[in-house]
């Protein structure tokens, strides 16, 4: 105990040691009649609990929260898949706009004055149509392709047509010559003349366009569903409009973009401002930005993908690009920089690849994407090295000789180790002294990460490493009392966040996070003044929220604790028994498996000599066996790790349990594949 | 219909509750002053402490007949009474925040930091009041209590990591609210 330990001890007493209850034998009266009326109260109470619980709701309902929250900011994480460069076709010069439909791929070639139709298939140029006047954009209705050109002129051809042709009036849009966006989806086509009207054309009906009334000077439009979007540039902001009446339903600020692009999906609303290279993603519900993700680049364009948008930045000096996959809650960096043969000007992604027009280089690239490739698991880092460890205060090896080596001990806190799945990377939670908890990352090989890279990643607790090497975090909280599960991409920020349910308006601490097999779903303990687990389906789709829901009930008396994944076996739990709050009075405890139908024991812990209580812990140990007389093996039987940061067994259901001689352990990590058959 | 067993013309049953009273007014005498000071502790707050304690006593010993070990009767009452704390707490938010601004203005006034002095046990103690439910529970065991970090995840219900984790957070805090260069080069 240090002085300033003393200090608190000394300080404490004193405030109790100056007090004393007041007249303690009228107390005991009160305490001894209350007790005998207690059952009468009870049931009046319950009725008073009902009444407030209602009451409580009622508030909770009334006083929900009206305020825009800020934008999200959601740097993109390291993609785990990488572009490919499958296809580079020469189309003609200065190639512009690019578009899918038709079962082609079109582009506009602005200095040649060219638009080619390509086969993604055998890619290859099917046609070389001639356009006039610069055609720089394109789009696909269904009869129908556009081409708008740098005069200002529509061009569209036509099924059965062998040449694009003018249209004279523009559609009847009128106006003087000026730089048009076009937008398409279905049978319609949305013109936005800049510092114009905004138009939609109907390829089927020939009929007058639809004007809709944009404000100030508007240069972009986009459309999907029942929402058309489009940039007013004047007034730095993007406006939204109901496609089918041309109604205004709002606008949402953007800044000024100095360049821009705008693309649209299910419910959200993408623009790419191309001042800071910031891609913001605009509910179309409530016009509200959601995220902001900053991106590499000074030019920017976006393409509406089947999950998100697609971004392609590039800068315009040395003509590199780089590729995004942005979702509603996740932005990815593919493996970048996609080095193309000139600047990148355009993107479109289609079921068969990502197309790419380089302005400068006279082509358009195909690119596909791979995985990166991953190690394989049961290349073991170190087969010397058997399982990592933490004491509660630092965290070391555990070599198969029975020896330790520190690896993270350093003056604060060291907890929680976990690995990922090629056992080449260790995460764990540090708590320097006087700071947050914060997770930290530690390289122990030196292929998926630069040679010593130890790095801090982010404020949080409880680390866990997914089969496919995802992060999950509990997110620190302001009060001390952390409720929110983050996961996403290592070095990113969340992709899903899971709010933890409260019980009567308390918030819970969460402790113990850990992934199923699959790496799709999470289960975590959650400290109320009783204890539950839940588990919650981390959603691939942005567009779902993650609910964490209770795992099935222990019965009366029983309480759950320590959820792990075996792969081979399932989803345990320690089971405790029998107790309730405050008077958890434990006699018992056992590994459990937990089925759809229950329990099934998979050990007792009975026999350990460690007083059942929510300070055990189970940790699966894969084949490990262990025997004093003749160390570690690969057994025959799955096997977990159990001890209650004092001491440390390992256990599986064909034999008695082994001690292992370590003391203090309070959380544990076993090396992939360790030990090793060689 | 209970059947009632006489012995030498005395109710057994009758028998059984007398000594049980009897035994649970022993268990009162000897707990009440010191969880009311464990309480008053963490509370800052000798009515609220009071009544807390009062009601943790019936809620353990209402529950006598299923408690197995007696001698642990008083570990049940102190995670009872600890865990009544710290719902108070988290209930109490705005008495939270006036402990906060008293102890802030204590601060700025602070005199000397002299380890032996009231003045500066007050603040010290201000200081822990003003830490979340958690930390505050923890350093109260730790500190006041005097109990290892394995009977304190047990009062608490959580792993020992946990309270080694949270009396680290704790510790910070203090550290960092009080000002240990000021505190006399305590550390």
């Amino acid at each position: 105990m240090n002085d300033f330990e003393r200090l608190l001890r000394d300080s404490l007493r004193r405030a109790g040691n100056d007090y004393s209850p007041a007249d303690p034998d009228a107390a005991r009266e009160r305490f001894l009649a209350r007790r005998r009326g207690r059952r009468i109260r009870l049931v009046l109470s319950g009725v008073g609990v009902a009444g407030a619980t209602a009451a409580v709701a009622a508030l909770f309902f009334l006083a929900s929260d009206p305020e825009v929250p800020e934008p999200q900011r959601l740097p993109p994480a390291a993609s785990t898949e990488k572009a490919t460069v499958t296809a580079t076709i020469p189309t003609g010069d200065e190639p512009s706009g690019v578009a899918a439909g038709a079962g082609f791929v079109w582009v506009a070639n602005s200095g040649a004055e060219t638009v080619s139709q390509i086969d993604p298939a055998t890619q290859q140029v099917l046609v070389t149509f001639t356009v006039r006047g610069g055609p720089d954009d394109v789009a696909v209705t269904d009869n129908t392709v556009w081409v708008t050109t740098g005069r200002g002129a529509l061009w569209r051809l036509e099924p059965g047509d062998d040449e694009f042709r003018e249209l004279p009036d523009r559609l009847g849009i009128g106006g003087i010559s000026g730089h048009l966006d076009v937008a398409a989806e279905g049978s319609d086509l949305f013109v936005q003349v800049e510092d114009g009207p905004l138009v939609v054309v109907d390829d089927s009906a020939g009929s007058t366009p639809q004007r809709y009334e944009v404000a100030g000077e508007a240069t972009d439009v986009a459309v999907h569903g029942d929402v058309v979007w489009v940039y007013e540039r004047s007034e730095e902001r993007v406006a939204r409009f109901d496609r089918a009446t041309g109604d205004r339903l709002g606008a949402t600020p953007v800044g000024d973009a100095a360049s821009q692009d705008l693309a649209a999906t299910d419910g959200y609303g993408w623009f790419f401002r191309g001042s800071d290279a910031t891609l913001i993603q605009i509910r179309a519900e409530d016009g509200v930005a959601v995220s902001e993700v900053p991106m590499k680049g000074s030019f920017g364009a976006i393409s509406a993908g089947a999950d998100g948008v697609w971004v392609m930045t590039a800068s315009s000096s040395s003509g590199e690009g780089n590729l995004y996959r942005v979702g509603s809650d996740r932005a990815e960096k593919i493996d970048a920089p996609v080095l193309l043969g000139g600047l990148p000007y355009d993107v479109v992604a289609t079921p068969e690849g990502i197309w790419i027009t380089n302005h400068s280089g006279g082509t358009v690239t195909r690119l596909d994407l791979t995985p990166i490739d991953a190690p394989a698991p049961e290349q073991a880092p170190d087969v010397q090295v058997l399982f990592y460890y933490s004491t509660g205060e630092d965290i070391f090896a555990y070599r198969t000789d029975g020896s330790t080596e520190p690896v993270a001990a350093g003056p604060g806190l060291e907890m929680v180790p976990a690995l990922s799945p090629s056992g080449k990377t260790l995460v764990y939670q540090e708590q320097p002294s006087g700071e947050r908890s914060r997770i930290m990352l530690r390289a122990l090989e030196d292929d998926v990460y630069p040679a010593g890279t130890h790095e801090t990643l982010l404020e949080g607790e409880w680390p866990a490493l997914s089969p496919t090497g995802e992060l999950a975090w509990v997110e620190p909280g302001d009060t001390g009392t952390a409720t929110t599960i983050g996961v996403g991409p290592i070095a990113s920020e969340p992709r899903a966040e899971v709010e933890v349910p409260q019980q009567a308006g308390v918030p819970p601490t969460v402790t113990r996070l850990t992934w199923a097999d699959s790496g799709e779903r999470l289960l975590f303990e959650a400290e109320f003044e009783d204890h539950s687990l839940y588990s919650v389906e981390v959603p691939g789709s942005p567009d779902e929220a993650p609910v964490a829901t209770p795992l099935p009930g222990a019965r009366a008396g029983e309480v759950l604790t320590s959820p792990a994944v075996h792969p081979e076996v399932g989803t345990t739990a320690i089971r405790l028994c029998c107790g309730s709050y405050p008077e958890w009075e434990f006699t018992s405890a056992e590994l459990s498996l937990i089925t759809d139908d229950g329990f099934e024991t998979v050990v007792g812990l009975d026999d350990l000599g460690i007083t059942p209580g929510f300070s055990m812990f189970a940790a699966p140990a894969g084949r490990l066996d262990y025997e004093e007389a003749s160390g570690w093996s690969n057994g025959s039987t799955p096997s977990w790790f159990v001890g209650d940061g004092e001491k440390l067994f390992l256990v599986n259901s064909s034999r008695e349990p082994q001690s292992v001689p370590l003391a203090g352990v309070t959380a544990l990590a076993v090396v992939p594949g360790a030990p090793s058959d060689d | 219909m209970a059947t009632t067993i006489l012995e030498g013309g005395v109710s057994v049953v009758g028998r059984a509750e007398n000594e049980r009273d009897r035994a649970i007014a022993a268990l009162f005498d000897r707990h009440y002053a010191p969880m009311c000071r464990l309480a008053y502790v963490i509370l800052g707050d000798a009515g609220l402490a009071e009544e807390i304690v009062m009601e943790a006593l019936i809620k353990t010993f209402s529950g006598w007949s299923r408690i197995r070990d007696v001698s642990r009767a008083d570990a049940y009452l102190r995670r009872a009474v600890v865990n009544l704390c710290r719902s108070k707490i988290r209930r109490k938010t705005i008495e939270a925040r006036v402990n906060a601004v008293s102890y802030r203005r204590a601060e700025r006034n602070a005199p000397d930091w002299d380890p032996e002095s009231h003045e500066t046990s007050r603040l010290v103690w201000a200081a822990v009041r003003g830490l979340p439910e958690r930390q505050r529970a923890c350093v109260v065991l730790r500190y006041f209590e005097d109990l290892p970090e394995g009977q304190i995840a047990d009062v608490l219900g959580c792993s020992v990591g946990t309270v080694k984790s949270q009396l680290s957070k704790a510790r910070a805090k203090l550290e960092k609210s009080l000002g240990t260069s000021v505190i006399g080069g305590t550390q």
